[in-house]
């Protein structure tokens, strides 16, 4: 997986240094469709690099965001990049907890078991406490 | 209590993680929620709201926002993150 200077820069600016300081509570919410924008790719960048430094790394799918759990997404040799193929990563790289919402998955007609990962299946009181007890929240 | 900042007008399932005593600061193209109604935006009650006075100047939406929104500057945007243990954008 390759990981962005300007990225890593941003995080050493924001006072990361690896397991020199206490590590951090980082949320990661993702709330748009896996082909709407550059955003998800960027979201799945930043939480890599968090937790390559050693802090604690929570992924929640909100929205639309669920759909980037789809299984069987096809970019058909045309260029383009399947991110949901970078989510075994997120095991490697010890991201502590990822999570979807559950009021999006049943809109979109997900099933747990259909999803590409396991995940936790959170209601909105759920992703609230997870903002609250979080040092540093992204929303892409 | 989050301070949440907005480039766009907030939807209704962001909405539903804010809490009672959050804030709430409208940027760019999210201060035309201040309006009155029907042209604005419903939020939950109990919120602290706050609007960017150079985005409300741009776009000569001053003096048309509504009770209970107040007009800060650049200064008071700062002024509001470090009052704030977290911000969260939503985009």
């Amino acid at each position: 997986l390759k990981r962005d200077n300007k990225q890593v820069g941003m995080m050493t600016e924001m006072g990361l240094q690896g397991g020199v300081t206490r590590s951090k509570q980082w949320l990661f919410l993702s709330s748009q469709g896996p082909w709407a924008s550059a955003a998800p790719g960027a979201c799945v960048d930043l939480l890599l690099t968090a937790a390559v430094f050693g802090e604690h790394v929570t992924l929640v799918f909100i929205g639309n965001g669920v759909l980037q759990l789809q299984t069987g997404q096809d970019a058909g040799g045309g260029g383009q990049k399947v991110l949901a193929k970078q989510f075994p990563a997120f095991e490697l790289y010890e991201v502590n907890r990822i999570c979807a919402e559950a009021a999006a998955l049943q809109q979109h007609g997900l099933a747990v078991a259909d999803l590409v990962l396991p995940v936790d299946v959170l209601d909105q009181g759920q992703i609230r406490t997870l903002l609250d007890s979080s040092d540093v929240i992204f929303q892409f | 209590m989050i301070l949440h900042t907005f480039n766009k007008p907030p939807q209704a399932a962001q909405l539903a993680l804010l809490t009672v005593g959050d804030s709430v600061l409208l940027l760019e193209d999210a201060v035309y929620a201040a309006l009155p109604l029907p042209a604005g935006l419903v939020l939950p009650k109990g919120l602290h709201c706050h609007v960017l006075r150079e985005d409300l100047v741009l776009r000569g939406i001053s003096a048309r926002i509504r009770p209970g929104f107040a007009a800060v500057d650049y200064s008071g945007f700062v002024a509001l993150c470090l009052s704030h243990r977290q911000v969260l954008n939503w985009n």
